[in-house]
């Protein structure tokens, strides 16, 4: 026993070194499973704060790229008001407000801290739970998706980047519907792979991928990006189609959060359907 | 003694800023070969008095991780990365030590030790570090021609960039 002791004295560094290393390898392992809360609210508030205001510094470079980029968006947003379009109704017997219900709002966000060069990418935003912002909404940016909230925090949000290794979101092709699981698995930030399109589905390189809208994060249709290149995985009976992301996450400014003002109503409807 | 701790606090502040706010945007690879990292904040852990305690060391090179993996948003990669390379260094400044020995109060820096021998070290501590690291960021050896592309590019750049630091700043100790 006391031999024991001794040794343990002597020796003090390397149980020192293996309690340390254990410790960073827990945090490692509880990151990987899934964004750990209690690190993200703790050092949100000194790494945040500081990211926030290099950000402003940074942003005079890119402010004339981001101005034109929000006039296109307002000419786009322009194209879509009523006032623009042609007026075909003649007759109106009754009007319901209730046709056209709002279902998405969406909150515009800057984007304080984001990284591409990693294996499980995220992305921070300036809005938090102060902003009504609620984990697992999507966040898309002005080209198309760029990731779904999982951590809030008072004042800041963390985002699964669409180059995050547990990304799976629901695409579709747009000509046809036909629909899958997009993920990254290269490290190319340009590219993920949509897995899943069945083999009998007629696709072409070129052709625009969307959100399928199935999930309750993103509306259906937001723009992903175009088809790059297709194969069949052997013994499968599914595509496996690269495709070449719109946005380019690596100059990411603003994005806009993606909230669901009908998600309680489907999560009840789905709890009763798991209950029964 | 006392300037030695004021030197190693500025240089801890000093390398962590460079780090965080210039070197982690760099994207060197461009989109097509993005394995190249640059890291120079493990020089810190290199530079330290060659009879610092142990301990110490072990936690001077966890808080450092800690601090770094706090602005990358990755709990635990480079705490665990430091700690290794806190720990294996003695090893290596034994398996390099000099025939008179060293000076033990003295720091392994190229001022003390000479440019050969320095950059010798510098190769040795900053593979180990970077290999370990991507190996936890990948934390699975499935992915070892990814861990070791990654390891190769950015040792080389970063390797580079430390070697500018310590020629322009020339750390006594």
């Amino acid at each position: 026993m006391r031999d024991l002791i001794n040794y343990i004295v002597k020796n003090n560094s390397l149980f020192l070194f293996l309690l340390l290393e254990g410790i960073a390898l827990y945090l490692v392992v509880q990151y990987n499973r899934h964004p750990n809360q209690i690190w993200f609210s703790t050092t949100g508030v000194f790494s945040g704060a500081l990211m926030e205001k290099y950000d402003e510094a940074k942003q005079f470079v890119y402010l004339s790229e981001v101005a034109k980029e929000l006039a296109d968006n307002n000419a786009k947003l322009y194209e879509k008001l009523d006032a623009s379009r042609f007026d075909n109704l003649v007759v109106i017997d009754s009007a319901n407000v209730d046709v056209f219900k709002q279902q998405y709002t969406f909150m515009s966000a800057k984007v304080v801290d984001n990284s591409i060069n990693l294996n499980n990418n995220t992305i921070r935003l300036n809005r938090g739970r102060k902003h009504g912002i609620k984990p697992h909404s999507g966040v898309i940016g002005n080209n198309g998706i760029v990731g779904i909230i999982t951590d809030v925090s008072e004042n800041y949000s963390i985002a699964l980047s669409l180059l995050h290794r547990q990304t799976n979101i629901s695409c579709a092709l747009s000509k046809n519907g036909y629909f899958g699981a997009l993920r990254w698995e290269s490290n190319n930030p340009q590219k993920m792979i949509l897995n899943d399109i069945p083999k009998h589905a007629d696709v072409a390189v070129g052709d625009s991928i969307v959100t399928s809208g199935y999930s309750d994060m993103f509306p259906g249709g937001v723009y992903v990006g175009a088809i790059d290149s297709i194969w069949v995985r052997p013994g499968s009976g599914a595509y496996k189609i690269q495709v070449h992301l719109s946005n380019d996450l690596s100059r990411l400014q603003y994005a806009y959060i993606v909230s669901n003002l009908m998600k309680e109503e489907i999560e009840t409807l789905e709890a009763q359907v798991s209950d029964e | 003694m006392s300037s030695l701790i004021l030197n190693n606090i500025f240089r801890f502040v000093v390398l962590v800023l460079i780090q965080v706010l210039l070197l982690k945007d760099l994207e060197l690879g461009g989109t097509n070969f993005n394995y190249i990292q640059v890291y120079v904040y493990p020089v810190l852990l290199f530079l330290l008095p060659v009879n610092i305690n142990r301990s110490y060391l072990l936690l001077y090179g966890f808080f450092l991780g800690l601090v770094i993996d706090m602005f990358y948003g990755s709990p635990g990669m480079h705490a665990s990365a430091c700690v290794f390379v806190a720990y294996v260094r003695q090893v290596i400044l034994r398996g390099l030590e000099p025939r008179g020995g060293y000076n033990e109060s003295y720091s392994p820096t190229k001022y003390r030790m000479g440019v050969t021998w320095f950059l010798r070290y510098m190769a040795i501590m900053l593979g180990i570090h970077l290999f370990f690291f991507f190996s936890v960021e990948a934390f699975s050896f499935a992915y070892l021609q990814s861990i070791l592309l990654k390891t190769i590019s950015s040792f080389i750049i970063s390797f580079i960039v430390i070697g500018i630091y310590v020629f322009i700043s020339n750390p006594k100790d």
